[in-house]
């Protein structure tokens, strides 16, 4: 009696072989080396400490200056710190949105930003009630960062994609 | 498991490595499996599999719904593993010649004897020219057609039928010598 080969691999029952062992590990740390949110931040980090150091020394002389005027300079240099990420943001996004031409990535990508911008203005409503929180503006500006953060590692993989392009056109 | 593997697949959008990691135990083994139908290598076709989790993890936002991502991985691993053969290039010397003058075969003729087993074809498979190998895996235990198979290999539908037709009477005669008695 015949029969037929495309039927045979019909009923596949795996798992059939064993991993090899501390797969689970292996790829645990692959996983942590990929991060690029880890690997790569590291001058990152230091933007993000450098500006803290400048609010809290900045916090630190104006509270200590005169009580009814430091309100408002450090809300003026906030506002000046917020200006500035807002501008490397805004520019970020440009080049992002030129260099991808993917519209789901885009897509993914401003839901995540301004789900971001969400959260920053409920931050920024509790600083302008509690303007003395060093917290609360600490928070404020990791937001910032992390804004720009994300459109500088997604540039990055776009980057890395680019060079993998062939695959890329076979991976839908 | 629909509503865990949505979430799970949230989670990995949003980078979260916990749920990278659950979603690699849920599919590492069958990924495994799969990738070692072409590297014939436990380490290397583990290291394939992983990089294709990773590949995947990295390029998670271009998928819309989460009930596709285990053939999406698939997909991805087998790429991965077609990759690396053909950067190998081991390709042997064609048995093409062999099969000169005998192309008039009916491609839906898959038949073979009786007594044969899937270890048989699964060792006869592997005695094929590397190509044969790849659209005869891709078709007959991948299930893909030759819309899919020719994407994946980057050649023409026409090629791939062909190839597969070739592929197809060599694997036959080849797993003849098992119904003869002959193991080889």
């Amino acid at each position: 009696m015949e029969k037929d080969l495309r039927n045979l691999f019909d009923t596949e029952e795996f798992p059939k072989k064993k991993l090899p062992v501390g797969h689970e590990e292996n790829f645990m740390q692959k996983l942590n080396q990929q991060q690029p949110a880890k690997k790569n931040s590291r001058s990152f980090f230091l933007k993000v400490a450098a500006s803290i150091a400048i609010i809290f020394t900045v916090g630190y002389f104006v509270i200590n200056s005169t009580e009814i005027d430091s309100q408002t300079e450090l809300q003026k240099q906030v506002a000046q710190i917020e200006k500035n990420y807002l501008k490397q943001i805004d520019q970020e996004w440009k080049t992002f949105e030129e260099t991808a031409k993917d519209p789901n990535l885009i897509k993914y990508y401003k839901e995540r930003l301004d789900r971001l911008k969400e959260d920053y203005d409920q931050i920024s409503k509790r600083f302008s009630e509690d303007p003395n929180n060093i917290l609360i503006l600490e928070e404020l500006i990791k937001n910032l960062q992390r804004r720009l953060e994300l459109l500088k590692n997604i540039q990055k993989q776009i980057e890395a994609n680019k060079q993998n392009k062939r695959y890329e056109t076979i991976i839908i | 498991m629909g509503r865990d593997i949505h979430l799970l697949i949230q989670g990995c959008k949003q980078g979260n490595q916990k749920s990278q990691f659950q979603v690699y135990r849920l599919y590492s083994e069958a990924m495994y499996f799969i990738a070692y139908r072409y590297i014939k290598n436990e380490e290397e076709a583990k290291d394939i599999m992983q990089e294709g989790f990773l590949k995947a993890f990295q390029n998670i936002h271009k998928i819309e719904e989460a009930k596709v991502f285990g053939s999406w991985l698939k997909r991805i691993i087998i790429n991965q593993c077609l990759d690396m053969l053909r950067k190998k290039k081991l390709d042997t010397v064609s048995m093409e010649n062999q099969l000169v003058g005998q192309i008039i075969d009916d491609e839906n003729d898959w038949n073979v004897a009786g007594n044969i087993t899937k270890a048989h074809v699964e060792k006869a498979i592997e005695k094929l020219p590397e190509k044969y190998q790849w659209v005869i895996k891709l078709y007959l235990m991948e299930g893909y057609d030759h819309t899919e198979i020719s994407e994946i290999l980057q050649i023409a539908q026409k090629t791939s039928r062909t190839q597969l037709r070739r592929g197809k009477l060599l694997l036959q005669e080849q797993l003849k010598s098992y119904t003869n008695g002959k193991r080889s």
